[in-house]
């Protein structure tokens, strides 16, 4: 099997309730600016001699955009987080959005997330919020 | 990729402890998440470098003691096959040996997942106990 990396990539966040859904996208309007970087920190100890290094990883070097969209049927106390990667992003694209993806979980225990949509297509979800 | 915390002795590595989930028995629980079809192979006939590279061009095995981080990876696995999860445990002096060897043969990132170069390979296979394939995930 060939590796592919689809293009869209689309969660459904639900939260308890309509007032905390809100709170979780005005955090993430922050959080998913593409100018916001995550830093990956590498370690090992060859020999016993630690080594570290940071590495920096930008959103807007792995994402075209990053939209929160409304639920929809879902309700008011959900929505929904497109990502739409970019054509050339290394790998680690991934492992950012899964990153943001448990900055929900943590910062909303009670909201899950489910993925909705994977594919190269841009998904058809309307009433973009930002 | 994937996280916890926790710390224990290691006399026969002799550096630092990982920063997760150790067990009483020295092991740590480790989980990889990817398709149904690959969770099966790798608990069965265990890790191949030449099939890891098919769907990296290192070919490195990741795995995070991050249950929840893992499932999410699954969700995600780049052959689109059906999301499994597959959890093994590691001793955790076999972890600290990959990660103190020069030159290294695993890293450590943040403080929950870890990177398995293909040089690793051979001892995981030797080393993985209570494969276990999860499907579906959460």
């Amino acid at each position: 099997m060939k590796r592919h990396d689809p293009l869209f990539t689309s969660w459904l966040v639900k939260c308890p309730s309509a007032e905390e859904s809100q709170r979780l996208q005005q955090r993430l309007r922050t959080a998913l600016d593409p100018d916001m970087t995550y830093e990956d920190v590498v370690r090992a100890s060859p020999e016993g001699a630690p080594l570290s290094s940071a590495i920096p990883h930008r959103l807007g070097d792995y994402f075209s955009d990053i939209r929160l969209l409304p639920g929809e049927q879902a309700g008011p106390a959900a929505f929904r987080v497109v990502f739409h990667r970019r054509a050339d992003a290394r790998p680690f694209w991934k492992d950012l959005m899964v990153r943001t993806l448990q900055e929900i979980r943590k910062s909303s225990p009670d909201a899950t997330t489910t993925l909705e949509y994977r594919g190269d297509e841009e998904p058809q979800i309307q009433g973009a919020l930002r | 990729m994937a996280e916890d915390e926790g710390s224990a002795s290691n006399p026969a590595a002799g550096g630092e402890a990982p920063e997760s989930g150790v067990g009483a028995a020295g092991t740590i629980p480790l989980h990889h998440g990817t398709d149904l079809g690959s969770a099966n192979d790798i608990a069965v006939n265990g890790l191949e470098a030449a099939r890891a590279a098919a769907f990296n061009g290192g070919g490195e095995f990741w795995a995070t003691v991050d249950v929840a981080m893992a499932d999410l990876f699954a969700q995600v696995n780049p052959a689109g096959g059906l999301p499994a999860r597959l959890d093994f445990e590691l001793p955790v002096a076999v972890l600290e040996a990959l990660l103190t060897s020069n030159p290294p043969q695993a890293y450590q990132h943040g403080a929950d997942v870890y990177e398995f170069l293909p040089t690793a390979f051979a001892t995981l296979n030797a080393f993985m106990a209570n494969r276990q394939v999860v499907s579906p995930v959460p």
